[in-house]
């Protein structure tokens, strides 16, 4: 005589009054179905395990695309959320010492416009001093005060 | 024909060596004759060097012309005039120079002091001027 194994949840008879299935058939039919996972089952509303919703994504390497499996928009196309707390502060943008640049340099020194398209070193630019050699220095000099003893001599001699 | 920069009614006087033909008597009285060309080559070639020199040289050209010259004569009024004019201009320069380097102070003074014992020296050994 077979031997009737009784599991939890099932009586000798169901409700409906059909017999309860004996261990060997439940152990056939077993592989046979498939588990199916249901997305909120009963079970886990009695665990006190936190909701997990599995999302699947399949990634479209043509358009780049991303694609949710549960209608959601992917991240990409997402709003940017805003971060929680105190913002951070950007030191690059912020704390960097500010170095003038030749053009701002420019402007300062002649108090006047930029010409963007000039990129040679301005002979009387008075910033570029200190950088020239002694004898280079002096020869400059030179040349300067020849300038302002010919505009001299010329004013005389073409005195009326 | 005069260069263009001595197109001028007043420096063609001053612009080339006096010549004996028309002062036979010049270099007995002037023992230091210049003239605006030979003062341009200085210039330019770089033996006056400093705005001091260049002064006393174009002062020794106006003087020049002014001994050799009498006061009604036509080359003392022109270089009178141009005398001051350059004066004027020169005194500017040297006060810009004088302002972007004081050290120069010192310089002009030992010059100066130069130029006063050259003269006191000169009145010592007697006038070479023989007005006509």
């Amino acid at each position: 005589m077979k031997q009737i194994k009784k599991t939890p949840g099932f009586s000798e008879k169901d409700k409906d009054g059909a017999d309860a299935m004996d261990v060997d058939s439940a152990t056939a039919l077993k592989p046979l179905l498939p588990e199916v996972k249901t997305e909120h089952s009963e079970e886990e509303d009695d665990d006190d395990r936190p909701l997990v919703r599995p999302i699947f994504k399949v990634e479209r390497q043509e358009s780049s695309e991303v694609l949710s499996f549960d209608g959601e928009k992917a991240e990409s196309d997402r709003p940017e959320r805003k971060p929680i707390g105190r913002p951070r502060k950007d030191k690059t943008k912020e704390e960097l010492p500010k170095e003038p640049t030749r053009k701002t340099a420019r402007v300062r020194s002649r108090g006047g416009s930029v010409d963007m398209d000039d990129h040679e070193e301005e002979p009387d630019s008075p910033g570029l001093d200190a950088s020239l050699s002694p004898s280079k220095k002096a020869e400059k000099d030179k040349k300067a005060w020849l300038k302002n003893v010919m505009s001299v001599f010329n004013n005389v001699s073409s005195h009326k | 024909m005069c260069p263009t920069h001595f197109v001028i009614r007043h420096a063609w006087a001053f612009r080339d060596p006096v010549k004996k033909e028309n002062a036979p008597n010049y270099y007995e009285v002037i023992k230091r004759p210049t003239n605006l060309t030979a003062i341009k080559k200085k210039l330019t070639e770089g033996t006056i060097q400093t705005t001091l020199e260049f002064h006393r040289e174009m002062l020794l050209l106006f003087t020049n012309a002014m001994i050799f010259n009498p006061h009604y004569h036509e080359v003392h009024v022109m270089a009178v005039d141009m005398c001051n004019y350059f004066e004027e201009l020169v005194h500017n320069l040297e006060d810009q120079e004088l302002a972007e380097n004081p050290s120069l102070q010192s310089l002009v003074a030992t010059s100066i002091l130069a130029g006063l014992r050259e003269e006191e020296e000169a009145e010592e050994v007697g006038p070479s001027l023989v007005l006509l």
